[in-house]
């Protein structure tokens, strides 16, 4: 295959224009990076679009995975199957969650017989075929009630790849629109500048809104969720960001409104509330039984001992109801090991509060283990090698489990913990 | 066998872009008994002295002959953790840098013997206190003594190769002369070492390379686009016995050619099925001045390209 010559000094000029190499969050900047990014003018050989990957996850990947990563690091929300051999969890610890779990297949055996967990179960199988990353082989159509086809499923499906979706407006009323103002910066992070009606920031993640065909012949009918999420800053106090280990700080993204309704375009059946036999959603735990009560007192099984000051818990983490970002900027966070709970803000139980949206160490990219009666058996992380019971450790060694809790000490649970289902049912 | 007849096979004139007087041949994929091993990815280390490589993925190290053909394989012990680089000295004995699992943060280096078994530990002593924070993911024996780098902090330093005794570090960034933003937030994708001691750089967000010589005078080259001898996504650099450096470029899936003056020579692979071909090329290791090794994904395997110049 051979590149044709061509004078770069066009390119050049662009790029110098585009200012970049001196401007954090380089490529995105909440809107289209450089086309060249992802594009290859002459000599991409995807199956569309000049992309410089075999498909668009592909592409996205090309950054956002990084081999030798064995740390949290930014934007990579993939580890590279060299770097998780036997017993290595995926490195990175986004809110999102690392796709590297769809990776990990575990099996064990309990006296009644011998079980496994394919690693397809623990999130969205983007496919990139780069990255060997494949297609659901169990769910040829989105679970929930949807239609979208797994074989189509990509970065692309959900985030809109030029980014134009935009906040107009100001901070606390605004707009989603895809034009009306040219985007400044990203609109994902408590750092973000507040938009204004002549200058757009980028909506929470590059997350497509109404008219973004996510496949041929279907469109999202509603505006993408509001959010706010932790970056890094620097001085006293300074955050480390939203990808970060919660061994010892918790990451607090503000979620703010519309995010179930969003999951819904894909996933109907999942909001259609409690009379049809699905958890609510979108639905305030104050007028849920008590739910607040418990969500601030609950500190781990048989604990119900906790204040509203340290209530929030990131592994069960509840919604603001708001879509006002002067709102939602103060409260996102990840500096602190402890955050208030929902007794004065208000919370709302949503897809978020027990799914990750890209994949999780356990099935269904729930946020904790679904299936066994304790996640924390005799003060540890269940784990093969430790002693634990096998349908606990459900294949996984001590680490790898710890490491689907973002490395939370076994202590900060109860020595027995049950389900975290009860941080808002308080059942156990 | 699929092996000899792999190695048989007539060896492919790559096409290639730039200037003339290089010429740029596929020689192998890396095999053993099976066939092409399917690597998508790993780290690759250079043996110069015997030509041999080294590949590490998966907490796994192999050892490939000249020819590319598995000759060895070890693992650690399971205490060091996971395995993320290593040297070679002029003895034979292998210097393994290992990392615990998280949440620890703790590393390793450990010095074996040419088997991989580990012969002793080397303790880092006395670091600086801005390197004692810091995890190495790289490792180098140079001249000087050994080199530990790591990309995420942008820091480096040089300890005593037998007893870990500290010599001295490296602020990276401020060699690179990156702001505390760029500090943060520019990732060091690709970083290597000459066997002269000059440090090779690639931050991709940047669309640069640089080149940090043993004194910290910094040199850098790059320009973004999609032309031949412009960067995309970069990511490993290395540079051969005669000066010429090897760029990767995850984006433009080629490996771009440049001299000593920094000016453009060639580049070769491109997206594409064909043996020539590579698919988001990231590691490279050369041995000698003429062979230069390349990862790449899609479990395509690891590629051997011969450099020749007119």
């Amino acid at each position: 295959m051979r590149a044709t010559r061509i004078a770069s000094f066009t390119l050049l000029t662009f790029a110098i224009a585009m200012g970049f190499g001196s401007v954090a969050f380089a490529f995105h900047s909440g809107g289209v990076g450089e086309c060249v990014g992802c594009h290859n003018m002459h000599g991409a050989v995807s199956t569309s679009r000049l992309m410089v990957g075999t498909d668009p996850s592909s592409a996205c990947l090309t950054c956002h995975e990084q081999e030798g990563l064995t740390s949290p690091s930014s934007y990579h929300v993939s580890t590279a199957a060299v770097d998780m051999g036997p017993g290595v969890a995926p490195a990175q610890r986004t809110p999102g969650g690392d796709f590297g779990w769809l990776k990990k297949t575990y099996t064990w055996t309990v006296p009644w017989g011998s079980f496994g967990e394919a690693g397809q179960t623990h999130g969205h199988n983007i496919i990139a075929a780069d990255f060997d990353y494949v297609e659901d082989s169990h769910n040829s159509v989105a679970p929930g009630g949807g239609t979208f086809a797994s074989s189509k499923l990509a970065c692309t499906s959900c985030h809109d790849p030029h980014g134009q979706y935009r906040r107009v407006g100001t901070d606390d009323s605004y707009l989603i629109q895809t034009a009306g103002a040219p985007i400044i910066a990203s609109g994902s992070y408590q750092t973000s500048p507040p938009s204004t009606a002549t200058e757009a920031v980028g909506t929470y993640r590059l997350l497509a809104g109404q008219g973004y065909a996510y496949e041929i012949g279907s469109s999202f009918t509603v505006d993408p969720p509001a959010a706010s999420a932790p970056t890094r800053t620097f001085g006293p106090g300074a955050d480390p960001g939203y990808n970060q280990s919660e061994a010892v700080n918790q990451v607090r993204v503000s979620y703010g409104t519309g995010m179930s309704e969003w999951c819904a375009t894909c996933h109907p059946d999942m909001t259609s509330g409690a009379s049809s036999g699905h958890h609510p959603v979108d639905a305030a735990l104050s007028v849920l039984g008590g739910t607040t009560t418990n969500y601030v007192t609950y500190r781990g099984s048989g604990d119900l001992s906790g204040s509203n000051a340290d209530a929030y818990l990131s592994l069960v983490p509840f919604s603001l109801n708001s879509n006002d970002y002067t709102v939602l900027k103060p409260l996102a966070a990840g500096n602190l090991p402890d955050y208030a709970g929902p007794e004065l803000s208000g919370g709302v139980v949503d897809c978020m509060s027990c799914h990750r949206a890209h994949a999780s160490g356990f099935e269904y990219a729930l946020r904790w283990n679904p299936e066994s009666e304790f996640l924390v058996e005799a003060g540890q992380w269940p784990g093969t090698g430790n002693g634990a019971s096998p349908q606990f450790a459900r294949g996984r060694t001590e680490a790898e489990m710890q490491a689907a809790y973002y490395d939370r000490d076994a202590g900060d649970f109860a020595t027995y913990q049950r389900s975290l289902c009860n941080k808002c049912h308080a059942q156990d | 066998m699929k092996v000899l007849i792999g190695l048989a096979a007539l060896v492919a004139a790559v096409t290639t872009a730039g200037a003339a007087g290089v010429t740029i041949s596929h020689l192998f994929n890396l095999s053993d008994f099976s066939g092409t091993l399917p690597y998508s990815g790993g780290r690759l280390v250079a043996d110069p002295g015997t030509e041999e490589l080294y590949v590490i993925a998966s907490n796994e190290v192999r050892v490939f002959n000249a020819w590319g053909m598995e000759i060895y394989r070890f693992g650690l012990e399971p205490e060091l953790g996971q395995i993320r680089d290593l040297a070679i000295d002029e003895n034979g004995d292998i210097l393994t840098l290992s990392h615990d699992l998280p949440p620890a943060r703790g590393y390793h280096i450990a010095r074996c013997d040419y088997r991989g078994r580990v012969k002793a530990a080397i303790e880092p002593t006395d670091l600086s206190d801005e390197f004692a924070a810091v995890r190495p993911d790289r490792i180098f024996l140079r001249p000087g003594g050994l080199y530990l780098a790591s990309r995420l902090d942008k820091r480096a330093a040089v300890i005593d190769s037998q007893n870990g005794e500290f010599r001295r570090d490296f602020d990276l960034a401020e060699l690179l002369e990156l702001s505390a933003e760029q500090r943060a937030d520019e990732n060091i994708v690709g970083f290597d070492m000459d066997r002269q001691g000059n440090m090779l750089v690639t931050i991709p967000t940047m669309f640069r390379a640089f080149v940090v010589s043993p004194s910290g005078k910094m040199n850098s080259f790059g320009e973004g686009g999609s032309t031949a001898g412009s960067f995309g996504v970069v990511s490993g650099i290395t540079r051969n016995d005669d000066g010429h450096f090897f760029v990767a470029d995850r984006g433009r899936s080629v490996v771009m050619v440049f001299n000593e003056r920094f000016e453009f020579v060639s580049e070769f692979g491109y997206r594409g099925t064909g043996p020539e071909n590579l698919v988001r090329p990231d590691s490279l290791a050369v041995t000698g001045s003429d062979k230069v090794y390349v990862t790449q994904m899609r479990q395509r395997g690891v590629a051997a390209f011969s450099v020749s110049y007119e």
